[in-house]
């Protein structure tokens, strides 16, 4: 049986806020050290919800770490000049609000190479300005806007504590998987295999 | 991106915003701070601002430098007399590095460096800075108050280099005022020309570095406060007897166990082996050979 740890064919199953599934290669999500700490080494047993995020904005992310799969491994930002042409359509493709959901995700995903690319976008946005001239091109929060910022940051841990029971839910099962006899056993990982969404080692 | 809407920066994860912050020049970082009291309560909250070095510098030009983490970015504010320069800013660099100035007027320039001084200090949250250079001459007058200054927001300075200004003011009451009253962590330059033999400024002990390079004043009493690890000596008032009982006691570790290399100046080596090493086992090395003193 194929571990997902070390194929990158195998394919997961990501649910989005809209209730929506959609496949994400093992390799693409192996950028996500959120995935890592989470799944990695357990897998998944039914689609992995990323319930605060919708589709567009989970499968812009996922777009860039299927396109990154195969650079080199992440060490540190580069500078925005280096960027491929591909890493520049990819930022410039987006609007605004499309760019914040991103980081948002990114961050929650801790994709370290979207997110430092996202920010460092930002950074040049304020390079070499005064405070007048930064007052043009950023806006702060109203006392309203901050409150609901709260709210969002507790509906995000809320979501985070869904993921990390998922999680745990999972191991469980894959224990209790194990203590089955072989025949039941195989069959129970083949139509798992063949609904494509999870496969693990049980060896 | 096209985004022509301000960019609603706050709004983003604090890990995000650190991440912005940390690609920003400390410059921007200052600037941004002084949009308003919630910009200035998230810079606040950044953690990175220990990488940063910074520098004080009263010289002809009072200037505030501040290096950023990777190196690549170095960040002044030079106070200028001229009222046109107010608020320009000067780029220079090259191969990845930048320079940038912000030129800013006031009438009363010390006053305005000290209310940046304090600003930078705050922002950045730091009780120690990198470097404070002085040339002691430079602000005669004021003097007294900047180091008063340095003294109420600065518990130290990790390095200090002291200067004079060419022509010779006697500066030996100031020069002794800072010594007594800055902490000075590792490393202390002294090239100020003091003209008292009797300079009563205190030398920071446990430095890694101390030059003093007009060291007439130093004599034996003070040779024996010197207690640091690299220390360099021009002139001197020790006599040959002196430096002979200084090496003994250094020898047997009664005195200086900090000190792992010194270099002083003298006529000759020869002349120095006759009068002052002549009971002394010692070994000549080749200059040739290079060798490493770990510190």
């Amino acid at each position: 049986m194929t571990s997902p740890a070390s194929s990158s064919e195998v394919k997961y199953l990501i649910e989005s806020s809209e209730g929506n599934t959609f496949d994400v290669s093992g390799a693409a999500l192996r950028q996500s050290n959120t995935f890592n700490a989470m799944f990695l080494n357990i897998g998944a047993d039914g689609p992995i919800p990323f319930t605060d995020y919708n589709e567009a904005t989970l499968k812009k992310v996922f777009e860039y770490c299927e396109h990154s799969v195969n650079e080199e491994n992440y060490s540190g930002p580069k500078h925005q000049d280096d960027l491929s042409k591909w890493d520049l359509n990819f930022f410039n493709e987006m609007d605004q609000k499309m760019f914040i959901d991103v980081i948002n995700a990114s961050n929650f995903l801790d994709i370290e190479r979207l997110t430092s690319y996202c920010c460092e976008r930002i950074a040049r946005m304020l390079r070499g300005k005064n405070t007048q001239e930064m007052i043009k091109v950023i806006t702060l929060p109203t006392a309203e806007e901050l409150e609901a910022k709260q709210k969002v940051e507790e509906k995000k841990a809320a979501a985070a504590k869904k993921v990390a029971e998922k999680a745990a839910e999972t191991a469980e099962k894959t224990e209790t998987l194990e203590e089955l006899p072989v025949q039941q056993l195989v069959q129970t990982t083949r139509n798992k295999l063949t609904r494509k969404y999870l496969s693990f080692s049980n060896e | 991106m096209n985004q022509p809407k301000p960019f609603p920066i706050l709004r983003l994860p604090y890990l995000a915003i650190e991440e912005v912050f940390k690609a920003m020049h400390p410059i921007e970082i200052i600037n941004f701070s002084m949009i308003s009291k919630r910009a200035k309560s998230t810079t606040n909250q950044m953690t990175f601002y220990s990488k940063y070095s910074i520098e004080f510098c009263v010289d002809e030009e009072l200037r505030i430098e501040i290096n950023g983490t990777d190196e690549l970015v170095t960040c002044i504010y030079l106070m200028t007399s001229d009222e046109k320069m107010d608020g320009k800013t000067e780029e220079d660099g090259g191969h990845g590095y930048i320079q940038r100035t912000v030129f800013k007027y006031s009438k009363d320039p010390v006053d305005e460096w000290k209310q940046l001084c304090k600003y930078v200090l705050e922002i950045f949250k730091r009780q120690t800075i990198d470097l404070l250079r002085m040339t002691i001459g430079a602000f005669v007058g004021q003097n007294v108050s900047i180091i008063d200054f340095l003294k109420s927001n600065l518990i130290s300075v990790d390095g200090c280099y002291l200067d004079r200004m060419r022509e010779e003011k006697n500066v030996d009451e100031h020069t002794a005022y800072l010594l007594n009253n800055i902490t000075i962590n590792a490393k202390l330059f002294f090239h100020v020309n003091i003209k008292n033999e009797n300079f009563d400024g205190k030398i920071p002990k446990n430095l890694q570095h101390l030059m003093i390079s007009h060291s007439e004043w130093i004599g034996y009493e003070k040779l024996l406060e010197i207690d640091s690890k690299y220390v360099i000596l021009r002139n001197n008032r020790i006599t040959n007897g002196e430096w002979n009982s200084f090496f003994k006691k250094w020898i047997a570790m009664e005195t200086h166990l900090n000190l792992k290399c010194l270099k002083l100046k003298f006529k000759s080596l020869e002349e120095f082996k006759e009068l002052v090493l002549y009971d002394i086992p010692h070994e000549v090395v080749d200059e040739g050979v290079k060798r490493v003193l770990n510190m």
